[in-house]
């Protein structure tokens, strides 16, 4: 017998990107084309990457959900049709949106299922219901809502829900902030936000003047929570992210992906697993973690004070570009590692491959003594290690 | 009994925010020899996003503008998580929202769900939506009136619009149309209490945390913030003031039911400057005798009396997405057509290694590739030599493959590669 959870939506800020989501376990991805989303200084998919995205995902029984989640000016919009259309060709699986123009212009223009972007901050029963009205089939509620609420929505409504599980967190309510088109003449809902809440402020009260990053927020993680989501039966299960590297698409499609499927399994958490899960949250970039408003609304506790993330307990050593059976593997480099570094090869499936490195080879076959990024090194055939493979370094590697 | 309106170009929306106010604001309208097109709109703490009164208060005053003919409406702007929702709209029943004794002309809702929740359950009186936030297109709005065009009267509209785009805005919509024209400028808005946790005021709920922050980021210092049991509230260290353009103003009002929001509530000496906006006012509605001089006093003269400096944002022109070329290296920005991979290994002397990431490309021994650096270098050479990763030469490579073509000079990692039509020169 298998038990139900929820779909895992991880971000695709790439092409390679989609890939390593997909191959690490995830259900589905979102993506931007080059224009409507919120990430301008993303890679972002040109038309041909995202027909090959399509139709990689699809051959994997993934799906892919396409944002057009700006606030669309009218100018902005005389473009979309065409888009649509293409979108609508590729059978697209859906599209995430924000805005009621682009609702209006979708239906009006396509086929396409519509997705409520979270910057529409949709929080309440009553909302969804709106939005319902408007042609709607999914909701991603804002991340002010617990998992408590949204199983009310959920009920009341009788409309999809998907909510953010992991990843960094706007400290307004989404699409509620317009600190950079005043500060800075950047959109932040056109895709220019210039992240101005992780900055630090002085703060100046009466007399009274302090520094702080007081309008940073922790990151979330719900890994601990994935019971209550599946209680609440909450459809999609959505990660932040599109603008992060290959690591973080790979280790959260892999950790969540694993921690769902043990629960499709078993019908519960209860295993010493979720240890093993988390550390491998930790190794990858990332704020404090927080649950934010996912049990209870989000406190004092929530705000991240400091100037730095965390960097993770183990850089992104780099990604396997290609294997050759009993040849070699070969893998470009992303941060600097020497000659002895205890390496970890993250496969799609199954436990993390070990590796110490004994000798650093370029492809010519010369020997050195130290990486550098943007290099590619030579590694023996490895059974079982792929292409889009991560590889991280333990040990005294120096991450740039 | 006040004097006919004349000249109703300049439709007034004013908040009003203590029962000082109200009563001098009557008081004004009631002893002046002119007449003025003019709103009020109240709040409450439980429901308005930064308000003062209470929500008897609010009642109170409600019932006193009516007595005075004065259309007054109530503002429950704040947004509201589904328990929020559910204590909120209990609380607003209660206390007769639906009942024939409701005090206001009509509500100004901001969350969709309120809404929704009015249509539901029949409000009987005029709703303003509040769409400030984003719905910078027309089809939003159209969409957003034709929710339940029978009580929207009104549509809010962001300050963000310039006034060419209100025009037309006005001329395409059927309902009544409101902006910003003097006040504070909301930039964030989060739930979460920022500040308490800085100045240890967290089991101080009853009044507001005020405070001003600056940004090691930005030149602008000053920024007003607030927190309240709603959230914690960011403003812009300059007011929107679009009075300096009245007469953009006076054109985007034509002809139309255009309605201007003037939120005086950080303002000190009320007194003074309601005489002073009034005055202006009327100065403004003269038609043909427009008195330039002394609106030009009149406007320098309000200036001065704001909490603020003033801007006029995007009142004349917004160019808030032109900037976004520049986030990103041209150089690395084009994939389409002919790009067909990226160099992602630099041996000198010896090679350029080549990911090739056209799903539809192939790359043969003998076609031309120009490489584009993003320090902006640009070089067109022919594959003479075509090798994989143990070096052996092949005819051809495909999409995912990583190929080893002969060294070139100024060629770095990340460079961009396109296939070259031969019909190119060679440099």
């Amino acid at each position: 017998m298998t038990h139900w959870v929820p779909e895992l939506l991880a971000p695709a800020g790439s092409l390679e990107k989609l890939k390593v989501a997909i191959s690490y376990g995830a259900d589905a991805v979102y993506l931007g084309g080059q224009n409507f989303g919120l990430r301008s200084a993303a890679d972002n998919f040109t038309d041909s990457e995202l027909r090959e995205g399509v139709s990689y995902a699809h051959s994997h029984d993934a799906l892919v959900y396409v944002v057009l989640n700006s606030f669309l000016h009218d100018r902005d919009l005389d473009d979309l049709p065409a888009f649509l259309h293409l979108l609508d060709e590729l059978k697209v699986d859906a599209v995430i949106v924000s805005d009621l123009g682009v609702v209006r212009t979708v239906i009006a223009n396509s086929n396409l299922v519509v997705h409520l972007s979270t910057q529409a901050s949709c929080v309440n029963a009553n909302s969804a219901a709106l939005w319902k009205e408007m042609g709607v089939q999914r909701i991603v509620l804002g991340r002010e809502v617990s998992i408590e609420e949204a199983r009310k929505i959920k009920e009341k409504v009788e409309i999809e829900i998907e909510m953010f599980v992991h990843g960094s967190m706007c400290m307004a309510f989404s699409g509620n902030c317009v600190i950079s088109n005043y500060t800075q003449g950047r959109d932040s809902n056109r895709g220019g936000c210039a992240h101005s809440c992780r900055f630090e402020y002085s703060l100046e009260k009466d007399n009274e003047k302090k520094y702080a990053f007081f309008m940073s927020s922790k990151d979330l993680q719900g890994l601990r929570l994935l019971e209550e989501f599946i209680s609440a039966g909450i459809d999609s299960l959505k990660v932040e992210g599109r603008m992060k590297s290959n690591h973080y698409a790979a280790t959260i499609s892999k950790v969540y992906s694993n921690a769902l499927d043990y629960y499709r399994e078993k019908g519960s958490f209860l295993s010493d697993d979720i240890y093993e899960w988390e550390q491998e949250l930790a190794k990858m970039s990332h704020r404090d973690y927080t649950a934010a408003s996912l049990i209870t609304p989000a406190d004092g506790t929530t705000i991240y004070s400091e100037r730095q993330h965390s960097t993770g307990e183990a850089p992104l050593g780099g990604v396997v570009l290609e294997t050759k059976e009993n040849l070699y593997t070969l893998v470009e480099v992303r941060s600097r590692f020497k000659k002895g570094s205890h390496l970890e090869i993250v496969p799609f499936k199954g436990r993390t491959i070990h590796l110490d490195i004994e000798e650093l080879e370029d492809v010519s076959g010369e020997k050195f003594e130290q990486t550098r990024p943007g290099m590619l090194l030579k590694l023996p055939y490895i059974s079982g290690v792929e292409s889009f493979n991560i590889i991280r370094v333990i040990g005294e590697a120096r991450n740039d | 009994m006040r004097p006919e309106m004349t000249k109703p170009w300049l439709k007034s929306s004013w908040i009003i925010d203590s029962l000082e106010e109200a009563k001098l604001l009557i008081a004004l309208l009631e002893t002046s020899e002119k007449s003025y097109d003019l709103e009020v709109v109240l709040s409450c703490r439980e429901i308005g996003r930064i308000a003062k009164l209470s929500m008897d208060e609010a009642w109170y005053l409600g019932r006193l503008f009516k007595e005075n003919g004065i259309a007054c409406f109530l503002q429950w702007d704040i947004l509201m998580t589904e328990n929020v929702f559910v204590s909120t709209s209990v609380t607003l029943k209660s206390k007769g929202l639906f009942s024939k004794d409701f005090p206001f002309s009509g509500i100004r809702v901001q969350d969709a769900g309120a809404l929704y929740w009015l249509k539901d359950n029949n409000f009987p009186k005029n709703i303003h939506y509040i769409c400030e936030n984003g719905n910078h297109n027309i089809s939003a709005l159209k969409g957003w009136y034709g929710f339940w065009p029978e009580r929207i009267s009104r549509l809010v509209l962001s300050p963000e619009l310039t006034a060419s785009t209100l025009r037309e805005y006005r001329d395409k919509l059927e309902c009544e149309l409101e902006v910003l024209a003097w006040g504070p400028l909301l930039l964030f808005y989060t739930p979460r209490g920022l500040l308490s946790p800085q100045f240890g005021d967290s089991e101080n709920t009853s009044e507001d945390l005020r405070v001003l922050g600056t940004s090691e980021e930005s030149p602008h210092r000053g920024f007003p913030l607030i927190e309240n049991s709603h959230g914690t509230f960011m403003f812009n260290t300059k007011d929107q003031f679009s009075l300096g353009d009245w007469s953009l103003m006076k054109e985007v009002s034509e002809g139309s039911s255009f309605h201007w929001r003037f939120d005086f509530s950080d303002f000190n000496d009320k007194c003074g400057l309601y005489k002073v906006v009034l005055e202006l006012f009327s100065e403004l509605v003269e038609g043909e005798h427009l008195n330039e001089k002394v609106i030009t006093e009149l406007l320098s003269k309000l200036k001065v009396l704001g909490p603020r400096p003033v801007i006029k944002g995007f009142f004349k022109t917004n160019k808030t997405d032109v900037l976004f070329k520049k986030l990103k290296n041209s150089r690395l920005q084009d994939r389409t057509d002919t790009y067909i991979g990226d160099i992602v290994d630099v041996k000198k002397k010896k090679y350029l290694g080549l990911h090739l990431k056209s799903p539809t490309l192939i790359l043969k021994k003998g076609n031309r590739v120009r490489l584009l650096s993003p320090e902006g270098n640009e070089k067109l050479v022919v594959v003479n030599s075509l090798r994989n990763a143990v070096l052996e030469e092949v005819d051809e490579v495909t999409f995912g493959d990583v190929a080893f073509i002969s060294h070139v000079g100024g060629i770095s990692v990340r460079t961009m590669a396109y296939l070259d039509t031969p019909d190119t020169p060679m440099a």
